[in-house]
């Protein structure tokens, strides 16, 4: 579990570096050709794949608590 | 956590992350190639930002302003591309002030300022010069699309401002809910520590510390890019640099008691001072020095100068959907924990 927390963690800082970087004199490039779709996809694509993957993790640790209940019972 | 706020968590996270790099920036007035302006003719190139002067060419008009009292229209010499435009401007010998302003017009982009000082040389200042000749309009509004405002220097790195600020929202509020429950515990009416709740506060403080590494990332980067240093002497930088040691010391202390009580009432006592200390460094310290953030002296806040309609239509949902992220991921890390408490 503590893996993929980190796991968790360095998706996190690559999502939120996209936009720190906004300011590196490429942006007009990206605006100007269209190419921003292709970084707005890349970002999005990050990001569900980090909600996935917490919903997920949700998911799993769900039915781990069921199984302990129903265990117990 | 219900379903239905997961979901809403992720819509109000995927918006933020395709309109915070997707929605256009207003234009700008970027620069003016003159470093030093004198009486009669002064050639200089003219260079906006997200501009349309190549589009609107038959529409385009370039001024030189004398403080408020005059107006000089520049001839426009050549439209380069929509960004670039070279013009002569004549000035007379005698001028009212020493402060100039340079404004573009055209129909697409309303009326766009570069605010750079430029130098002088040879000019007679007599107050109440003025000239009727040539007049603009100062007013933005004419910008009729939807766009975040340029500000010089910050330009397109404001959208970070989507992603930084509500990082340290999220450890803000996670901070709180590891303060609430640090009290809680040891507000037990017995005199003994409440063990569920020590694990729930220092569960917070993790997901917590978390989100202030991410805000010390994105503020170092944004630094980097606007102040041209990654780490400046500013008051809230010092302030959160500070606030992460103090939650590390916090876990830290944590992990050197093998006793269960011990530990948990040691630190839920750290964990209350910490959380003081924040509030003082984060939010009180700030209002009393001079900074670089926004809003100095006496505001570290975003205000109205700098936070417009179009800034907050991606701003508040990236605030609320990164606390429910945060507290999702606080809600997780909690049972992990609870069910790692369980095996042992």
């Amino acid at each position: 579990m503590k893996i993929k927390l980190n796991i968790l963690f360095l998706l996190m800082i690559v999502m939120v570096c996209l936009p720190a970087s906004a300011q590196s004199g490429m942006e007009e490039y990206f605006y100007e050709s269209g190419k921003i779709k292709i970084v707005v996809g890349v970002a999005s694509i990050v990001m569900v794949g980090l909600l996935l993957y917490l919903w997920r993790l949700d998911n799993r640790i769900s039915n781990i608590e069921k199984t302990r209940k129903g265990g117990k019972s | 956590m219900k379903n239905w706020i997961k979901i809403l968590c992720a819509g109000l996270l995927l918006y933020t992350a395709v309109f915070s790099l997707w929605h256009p920036m207003a234009p700008g007035g970027l620069a003016v190639s003159v470093n030093e302006l004198h009486p009669g003719r002064n050639d200089f190139e003219f260079t906006g930002y997200a501009t349309h002067f190549k589009d609107a060419e038959s529409s385009l008009k370039v001024f030189v302003s004398v403080d408020s009292s005059a107006v000089y229209c520049a001839d426009i010499l050549q439209v380069i591309d929509n960004a670039h435009t070279v013009v002569s401007v004549f000035l007379p010998d005698t001028i009212s002030s020493k402060r100039f302003g340079f404004a573009a017009n055209n129909d697409i982009d309303g009326t766009i300022i570069v605010d750079s000082p430029v130098g002088h040389d040879g000019f007679q200042f007599v107050s109440g010069t003025g000239n009727t000749e040539c007049s603009y309009r100062v007013s933005q509004e004419e910008f009729s699309r939807f766009g975040f405002p340029y500000q010089p220097i910050i330009m397109e790195s404001i959208r970070n401002l989507m992603w930084h600020v509500p990082m340290w929202f999220t450890m803000f509020v996670l901070m709180t809910i590891s303060f609430v429950f640090s009290i809680r515990a040891l507000g037990k009416e017995d005199g003994r520590i409440d063990l569920q709740h020590d694990v729930k506060a220092s569960s917070a403080a993790a997901v917590g510390l978390v989100f202030c590494v991410l805000g010390l990332i994105t503020g170092s980067l944004w630094a980097r890019f606007t102040w041209g240093a990654w780490w400046t002497n500013d008051p809230q930088l010092n302030g959160s640099l500070v606030v992460f040691m103090v939650y590390v010391a916090y876990f830290i202390l944590r992990s050197s008691s093998p006793d269960e009580e011990k530990r948990a009432r040691l630190s839920a006592i750290f964990n209350i001072f910490a959380f003081v200390l924040m509030v003082v460094l984060l939010m009180v310290m700030p209002r009393f020095t001079e900074g670089l953030h926004p809003g100095k002296s006496g505001n570290p806040a975003f205000s109205k100068y700098d936070l417009d309609s179009s800034l907050r239509s991606v701003f508040y949902p990236a605030c609320a959907g990164f606390i429910l992220l945060g507290y999702w991921i606080y809600s997780l890390r909690l049972r992990i924990q609870q069910l790692e408490q369980h095996e042992n």
